[in-house]
């Protein structure tokens, strides 16, 4: 497997686990952050943010474990869709949003930066999963089949 | 011409090239599945852990206005308004903006703020009230005079905020009753 694959896996997990336990120490925050995107209804966005901070350590501990990591990258990349979607649609309305994505605490994030991450975590959880399903699918075929 | 491959334990045969598509497609299928399995453990243990600690969220998102009468245990005394803030009116309000002493604080929402206001003052929304103050409250001083403000004499965001504020601990917290409307309406100084 390249280097490249092992290095973008663990950047993955080390990002989704900083979020996740700097979430999960402040939940109060995280929740401003998620009804700051003014997308989910007033009675999903704490739920959200209790689901989202888990979430994001399962997937860097998925990520870092030989047979789930496939799993976990899928998972990363799902939440990295998820982050991209918001703030395109934050960019898309102008306003800048505190999201708490990395803790409580700070100046509001300006929008494009955000997307920006996003877009970053986006690419780099697909090139994980991407790169973790051609292996498993190149494995499966018999040495010497000749594809199409 | 192409190689006819089967793979073990599957029904399915034809050229690779579409047998291959559909492998990838069912171990996406069941990766998909894996990750909603993932989705609900998460959500599990969010909610467990959530119930176990003391700082814990509500089922269901509370008012910014509760929320933040919790954090200053201010109660409902904060809104049935059992603490007295001392009111001022213009005259009084001028002479603190022109003795440059004194801390204008701009209750109103922030698009309202951003569209006009006291010369510099500093946005205290109720509704976002405590984001706000993490952000400026380096710029409060507890023994300052601060006079906070709404859109007019009707609205109670002004007596909130003050309120508020007084909980925090800042000593001399008046309202401006006429608010932003009295200010605009006497021709005085806006900003921006």
């Amino acid at each position: 497997m390249s280097w490249f694959g092992v290095v973008a896996r663990v950047i993955l997990a080390a990002v989704f686990l900083w979020a996740g336990i700097s979430k999960l120490v402040a939940p109060e925050a995280f929740a401003d952050g998620v009804a700051d995107f003014q997308v989910f209804p007033t009675f999903m966005v704490n739920l959200v943010a209790m689901t989202v901070p888990t979430l994001e350590i399962l997937a860097a501990g998925l990520l870092l474990v030989g047979p789930w990591k496939k799993v976990g990258a899928l998972v990363a990349l799902c939440l990295a869709v998820g982050f991209t979607v918001l703030f395109a649609w934050v960019v898309l309305q102008g306003r800048d949003v505190q999201c708490g994505c990395f803790g409580g605490g700070g100046e509001a994030l300006p929008a494009p930066l955000g997307f920006l991450r996003a877009a970053v975590l986006l690419v780099l959880g697909g090139a994980v999963y991407l790169n973790e399903l051609r292996r498993v699918t190149n494995c499966a075929m018999p040495a010497g089949t000749r594809l199409k | 011409m192409s190689e006819e491959f089967q793979y073990p334990g599957s029904t399915e045969s034809g050229p690779v090239s579409s047998t291959r598509g559909w492998r990838i497609a069912s171990v996406v299928a069941r990766d998909l599945r894996a990750a909603g399995g993932i989705l609900v453990l998460a959500a599990l243990l969010g909610i467990g852990i959530n119930m176990l600690r003391p700082d814990r969220l509500a089922w269901v998102r509370e008012l910014e206005d509760v929320r933040l009468a919790r954090s200053v245990g201010g109660g409902e005394s904060l809104f049935r308004g059992e603490v007295a803030v001392e009111r001022i009116g213009l005259d009084e309000a001028l002479v603190a903006f022109e003795s440059g002493r004194a801390c204008f604080v701009d209750a109103r929402d922030a698009e309202f703020f951003e569209l006009g206001r006291i010369p510099r003052s500093v946005s205290l929304p109720r509704n976002a009230f405590r984001r706000a103050y993490s952000q400026i409250s380096d710029q409060l001083d507890r023994g300052m005079l601060i006079v906070v403000y709404c859109s007019e004499s009707d609205c109670q965001d002004s007596d909130f905020v003050a309120r508020v504020l007084e909980r925090l601990g800042y000593r001399d917290v008046r309202v401006f009753v006429g608010g932003w409307a009295e200010w605009q309406a006497a021709g005085l100084e806006e900003e921006p």
